[in-house]
């Protein structure tokens, strides 16, 4: 008898999961991307995209009617407008027929417009909400209309929001955009001595897209979704973008280049190219104190692949390979300090060149730090590249050059 | 007093870390790095030297009497009326940090999975947990112990594991920037949490290798201190001493915050951290409660500490209901009122027995 009733006390702990907490699978909207911007009154303009798994699920596209040319999208973008991040979510409620759930959440986006006056006010929504993680949610600004990033439309990765995840992975094959973690973002806005940056999100035209009137296919879609550069900060406003060639540079001091292509001239007369694929690399800044005032010293330690040789150059000797090693590391100084020049010019020490001065010299710091966004345009930066060529692929001379 | 059953040397080793680990390692990243900053690890260092003095101390005082646990002894130092008062100020301390745990429980559960659940849902269940365990004795607490602390060793090791790659060496520098006084300040709490594990006074008697508990003890504080520096390096590495501080559960934060590309299915490890934390917490309550009873037991000379379960776990969670209006006072409370508290007890008061048996010895010496 006793045991029976244990039996269905225990059976009772099925029906208690949760507590008042439950949250049904099915009831949720798992928010894939999320933008903010204001609105033209001055609120907070929230832009969720919240998948359809139905049409994400296989089979036949908008299923009911074959050969429809209109399919069910896979996803369905929402909008909500308020004074205050939670209020625009939750004015979204009146649409959504799914309560919205954010821990899935990859992407981040910044109007353009809101990010120049100021993100400030939404970062302690976005810090404080259990359900966002800082940590896998990556920072972007948005030349543009959000709304029209999060609406481009593409036959494969059909959904923007997990597209814009897709092309992450890969951003090791450049490392000319320049995406950050939340978690990051909010670090540096914290540090004194370096400034946030984020990346950049565009939409291009598509010059492939050439279907004529009336052809059977469908047509290609007009507008690429394209992730480039990097948005540059000086506490928590945007005060400037970097051309992908600088975001490069950037990203050599900070340690995130992950792979990508250095194209440099070939040494002698004619104008031909080489081009390097960097396996991997490192950096360390060292500041120091002259009497002509601050000078730091980026060390980058770099090796490469060769993959392409345009001129007739004979690389099988190990004297030119030196050459191309000193030209390709000249390449990469020149990438870092075009970096340092914008973010000089736009007064954002996104490098943590201060933080370097800081760790470094911690007294000196504190009498400095109020002056520092005036002292970091003044700075000098050298840069000492060792670049390092290890293999050329399955071929030794070029075919133009004779045996 | 009833026959409590045997433990050994080791067992009590591992009810002292139980009895520390699951709120230390919860809230010493944001507490310490509150004052020290990105020198939060030399505070633990620090701390953990002071805790091993607390303990020995403790210990010490429990060899001279190594049939009776603190509460019955007290009299004998004190004479009866102010070596009972002693005595209820260690069974009110043991139930007071019952209380406070319940309610740090209730803090992380409510603050991020469960805001609608009333708090005091949680705390009630925790409290029958423990009072159930505590039905089962020394013993058995002992062997729960080893399990669940075995199981949150293991999840800590793996979110360290997953979490390394992202630990930066640059976020620990400059060292003392500004100088000692703030890695002093921010090894006060984890100095006190330390202390904790002067719970020994009260196991003492129940221990069959006795020779062996001071080596044990110290054991426990250095597992301990490990434990203390694999969050503590792992939160400030991670996101930094600003963001550590600020946050109000850096651990909990460093398990949400894992990233793994290549393999997302290790990513958001914060369910597995709050499954074996909420055991953690479990015994964390069950060995403050069972030393808690025990010595109410002991100071009402009481021949069983079981019928006192119920009535002071009722009173208990009532006083955890009660206790703090919100989240801010919590915290507050347990950064700058708690660790004092716990110090005196653990501290002041054991090196000030201490110091009166030993004078007493001295005197019956001599005459």
């Amino acid at each position: 008898m006793k045991r029976q009733v244990l039996l269905i006390l225990v059976l009772f702990i099925c029906f208690i999961t949760g507590c008042w907490d439950l949250r049904r699978i099915e009831d949720l909207g798992y928010v894939m991307a999320m933008a903010i911007d204001r609105s033209s009154n001055e609120q907070i303009r929230l832009i969720v995209q919240l998948p359809n798994p139905r049409a994400l699920g296989g089979g036949q596209r908008g299923g009911i009617t074959p050969g429809a040319s209109i399919d069910v999208k896979p996803y369905r973008n929402y909008e909500g407008i308020g004074p205050t991040m939670f209020d625009a979510l939750r004015n979204i409620s009146h649409e959504s027929s799914r309560r919205l759930f954010f821990a899935q959440n990859h992407t981040l986006i910044f109007g353009e417009g809101m990010a120049r006056e100021s993100v400030g006010k939404v970062l302690d929504f976005l810090n404080r909400n259990v359900e966002i993680r800082p940590g896998l949610t990556m920072v972007f600004i948005a030349k543009g209309d959000p709304a029209k990033i999060l609406d481009i439309p593409n036959p494969h990765s059909v959904v923007p929001a997990l597209r814009i995840n897709d092309i992450m992975l890969w951003r090791g094959q450049t490392s000319r955009f320049a995406p950050v973690s939340l978690s990051r973002f909010l670090e540096t806005l914290s540090l004194e001595g370096q400034e946030p940056y984020a990346g950049v999100i565009e939409a291009t035209p598509n010059p492939t897209a050439r279907v004529k009137e009336g052809e059977k296919t469908a047509p290609q879609p007009s507008l690429s979704l394209r992730l480039t550069g990097a948005a540059l900060f000086r506490g928590d406003r945007m005060v400037g973008f970097l051309n992908e060639t600088e975001t490069r540079g950037l990203l050599w001091v900070l340690n995130e280049v992950k792979g990508g292509q250095i194209v440099f001239s070939c040494p002698g007369p004619k104008d031909n190219k080489v081009t390097i694929e960097i396996l991997r690399s490192n950096a360390k800044i060292e500041p120091e104190i002259t009497e002509g005032g601050i000078i730091m010293t980026v060390k980058i330690r770099e090796e490469g692949n060769l993959v392409e040789v345009e001129g007739p150059l004979d690389i099988s000797k190990p004297e030119v390979i030196r050459e191309l090693d000193r030209l390709h590391a000249e390449a990469i100084s020149q990438e870092v300090m075009a970096a340092v020049y914008k973010a000089q010019e736009l007064g954002s020490d996104a490098f943590g060149f201060g933080e370097a001065f800081r760790r470094k010299y911690p007294q000196k710091w504190k009498k400095i730090k109020k002056d520092w966004p005036e002292i970091f345009p003044s700075i000098k930066v050298h840069v000492q590249v060792d670049a390092r060529i290890r293999r050329m692929g399955m071929i030794s001379k070029p075919p133009l050059l004779g045996p | 007093m009833r026959e409590e059953g045997k433990i050994s040397a080791l067992q009590a080793m591992v009810y002292q870390v139980s009895i520390v680990s699951a709120t230390a390692i919860l809230f010493t990243p944001a507490i310490t790095a509150k004052h020290a900053k990105q020198d939060a690890w030399l505070s633990i260092i620090i701390a953990c030297f002071f805790g091993s003095l607390q303990v020995y101390t403790a210990i010490s005082l429990a060899k001279r009497f190594p049939n009776k646990s603190v509460v019955q002894y007290a009299p004998q130092i004190l004479g009866t009326l102010p070596g009972k008062m002693v005595g209820f100020i260690y069974v009110f301390y043991f139930f007071f940090v019952g209380y406070f745990i319940q309610q740090e429980f209730a803090a992380l559960m409510c603050s991020s999975y469960m805001p609608y659940t009333p708090s005091v849902v949680f705390m009630l269940i925790l409290a029958l947990l423990a009072a159930y365990a505590a039905y089962g004795g020394l013993e058995v607490i002992c062997r729960v112990c080893s399990i669940v602390q075995t199981l949150v060793f293991a999840t800590l090791a793996l979110i360290f594991l997953l979490i390394i790659k992202d630990i930066k060496i640059w976020r620990f520098l400059p060292p003392l920037e500004n100088g000692l006084r703030p890695i002093l300040l921010g090894a006060i709490p984890p100095g006190g949490w330390f202390g904790e594990t002067a719970v020994i006074l009260m196991l003492y008697p129940f221990i069959n290798n006795k020779e062996k508990a001071v080596k044990t003890s110290l054991l426990a504080v250095l597992i301990l201190f490990i434990t203390m520096e694999i969050v503590v390096i792992g939160a400030v590495g991670l996101g930094g001493p600003a963001e550590t501080a600020r946050s109000l559960f850096p651990t909990f934060n460093m398990a949400r915050c894992i990233k793994l590309e290549a393999l997302p299915i290790l990513e958001r490890q914060d369910a597995l951290f709050m499954m074996v934390w909420v055991g953690g917490m479990m015994i964390k309550l069950t060995t403050f409660f069972f030393a808690g009873i025990l010595g109410l037991a002991q100071w009402l000379n009481l021949k069983d500490y079981r019928p006192l379960i119920l009535p002071s776990m009722a009173v208990m969670t009532a006083l955890a209901v009660q206790a703090w209006e919100n989240i801010a006072e919590l915290f507050s409370f347990s950064g700058e009122v708690f660790p004092f508290t716990i110090i005196l007890v653990n501290f002041i008061i054991t090196g000030f027995l201490l110091t009166i048996a030993g004078i007493r010895n001295i005197i019956l010496k001599n005459t």
